[in-house]
């Protein structure tokens, strides 16, 4: 049962990265793989601050939304005044320096030992240990942050951000400042992953950099690609199979150092499958597929 | 110490070179980030150490690794990039599927040989020959010579003949080529397998010179980013040249001040504040690139 409850709270701290990412990926259209680099620093944040200091829960929250948003505004900004692929790019470079400081800053990350002890959370004197308190934990975050992502989809930013998508330069003639709004999306990107990271650290207990790394990024991506990029449920459905699926493997009798390789194949030709035959994803608004831009 | 970091310098930039201009060379060609290009380098040294075990020589099995690097690279060609080309797809469509064509064969290869760390070598790891008070192995030299040859060969190829001629006429302006009636597709096929020929090539002579590892191509192909990024994007190979060599000795000098497990992270701030402050140099590009595969 147990086992069960910690696959439920793996789905909803994938789907709140992976909605996170929406923001970005499909509302923006712009893709990052600086996603596990964000969720990292939560973790990060949490994991130091909660050993070292003892500070609450709710202040690792506030400190790693805080700290997330900020270096989401300081990287997202001058990325985007560059093109589409070289964003990715940059943000590519902003997730190998992330991993490179989680893996060898050792006096303040414990370079890759990572972190051990992390207190569960202590909430109004409500203390989550058990699996079922943190689904009720993890479970109203990730009601937050699909509210956010609902909330900017359906706002005039967030039309905004879709009229970028379709046409930036429509966009401007219309008096919009394309940069602003991007890095906005980002900096909210951002502060939702790094909420997940909070999340993760607490409940894990134990951190170390290779969680967050660049194949974590591009494990965030495929869930968004698969569900569906630009729709506020094709993220959710994403996290939902893709997590749930490869632990299906282990029933039917595989083991386990094999299980890992199938499931990171499974995810990788997820990505690949979707960009040939379903560039939407399963429920997607937005595609990846087509060139749409005039030139 | 500064003669042997000044050599280590030059080694790295030699592979990084090599690496680079493979993945360059389809940049500019094809116009995306090609990142499977760091996975055709691996699977060469799979191969070149499957060939070795069935006892073949080492020069056979390092050209049979070439050779199956290059295959490898037309099959994702003909497999997942022309299905998408023919589909309008944008340089980011291409990228996002390269990345998915890494993982599908990083654990590809992680099931056929296992995760652990294979050795190719036939004896054990020497000092090398003295060279003005440094050490070079005979690989690192037969390593940094084959890579000069290769980009001469390669600038040579680009700049003297038709065909060189015509993959630079793509990666100028794709629909005037097609409108001059080139086969385009056949010509980004011959660009993917010829690039990944150089990472074959690159991939075997890693392996020679150390061991054999699942993520070794993720490292030289962060640095070939980085080199094309800021070498002015496949465009010039004396550009490449000149960002490998850059790259090369930033990787080893910075270990003097920072240490060496800071190698990757300083060279990637360096991207970031190349990108940063260059924004306008990213702009301009004509974003005409795919629109002629139907």
């Amino acid at each position: 049962m147990d086992y069960i409850l910690h696959i439920l709270i793996l789905v909803l701290l994938y789907a709140i990265l992976s909605s996170s990412l929406n923001v970005v990926a499909g509302f923006v259209g712009i893709m990052s793989i600086a996603q596990a680099a964000f969720f990292g620093l939560g973790a990060y944040v949490a994991g130091v601050m909660s050993v070292s200091f003892g500070t609450p829960f709710l202040v690792n929250i506030l400190c790693a939304i805080v700290l997330c948003g900020a270096l989401g505004t300081m990287v997202g900004w001058p990325s985007f005044r560059i093109r589409g692929d070289y964003f990715v790019i940059a943000t590519f470079a902003f997730q190998v320096i992330a991993f490179g400081v989680f893996n060898n800053w050792n006096a303040v990350t414990g370079g890759p030992l990572g972190i051990a002890g992390i207190p569960r959370p202590q909430l109004f004197g409500w203390h989550v240990a058990s699996h079922v308190d943190f689904i009720v934990l993890i479970g109203g975050l990730f009601c937050f942050s699909i509210w956010i992502t609902h909330r900017i989809g359906t706002s005039p930013f967030g039309r905004v951000l879709r009229a970028i998508r379709e046409d930036e330069t429509l966009a401007e003639s219309l008096g919009k400042r394309i940069t602003p709004f991007k890095t906005v999306a980002f900096a909210v990107s951002a502060a939702l992953s790094g909420v997940a990271g909070v999340l993760y650290a607490h409940y894990i207990t134990f951190i170390d950099p290779t969680s967050f790394s660049v194949m974590e990024s591009v494990f965030i991506i495929s869930l968004v690609i698969l569900g569906g990029a630009g729709s506020l449920w094709g993220p959710i459905v994403g996290a939902v199979l893709l997590v749930t699926l490869p632990e299906l493997l282990r029933f039917i009798g595989m083991p386990n150092t094999m299980a890992a390789n199938i499931r990171q194949m499974l995810y990788g030709s997820a990505l690949v499958a979707c960009m040939i035959w379903r560039p939407k994803g399963l429920i997607g608004e937005h595609g990846f597929g087509k060139e749409r831009t005039r030139s | 110490m500064v003669v042997q970091l000044t050599l280590n310098s030059i080694v790295s930039a030699a592979g990084i070179l090599l690496v680079s201009s493979g993945f360059g060379l389809t940049y500019r060609c094809c116009r995306f980030f090609n990142f499977a290009h760091g996975i055709v380098f691996t699977s060469a040294a799979y191969f070149a150490l499957l060939a070795r075990r069935h006892d073949f020589p080492v020069w056979a099995a390092c050209l049979l690794g070439i050779l199956v690097a290059s295959a490898i690279g037309l099959a994702f060609d003909r497999a997942v990039f022309k299905p998408l080309r023919s589909r309008f797809a944008t340089p980011l469509t291409l990228l996002l599927a390269s990345l998915g064509l890494y993982i599908l064969t990083r654990n590809a290869l992680s099931l056929c040989f296992g995760e652990g760390t294979q050795i190719l070598r036939t004896s054990a790891p020497t000092i090398g020959l003295p060279i003005l008070g440094g050490h070079i192995t005979l690989v690192q030299m037969i390593a940094v010579l084959l890579s000069a040859l290769v980009i001469v060969i390669l600038g040579l190829f680009l700049y003297s003949t038709k065909m060189g001629c015509i993959i630079r006429c793509i990666g100028g302006d794709p629909v005037l080529a097609v409108s001059s009636g080139v086969h385009v597709d056949r010509y980004f096929g011959a660009t993917i397998a010829l690039s990944s020929a150089l990472a074959g090539l690159a991939g075997v002579l890693a392996a020679v010179d150390t061991d054999v590892t699942l993520d070794m191509g993720m490292n030289p192909l962060m640095a070939a980013v980085v080199a094309v990024v800021i070498g002015g994007e496949g465009r010039s190979l004396s550009g490449l040249a000149l960002a490998a060599l850059g790259i090369g000795f930033l990787q080893q000098f910075g270990v003097l001040w920072i240490g060496a497990a800071w190698q990757n992270t300083v060279v990637f701030a360096l991207l970031l504040v190349f990108l940063f402050i260059r924004p306008k140099y990213f702009q301009n590009l004509s974003r005409r690139v795919f629109n002629m595969g139907a």
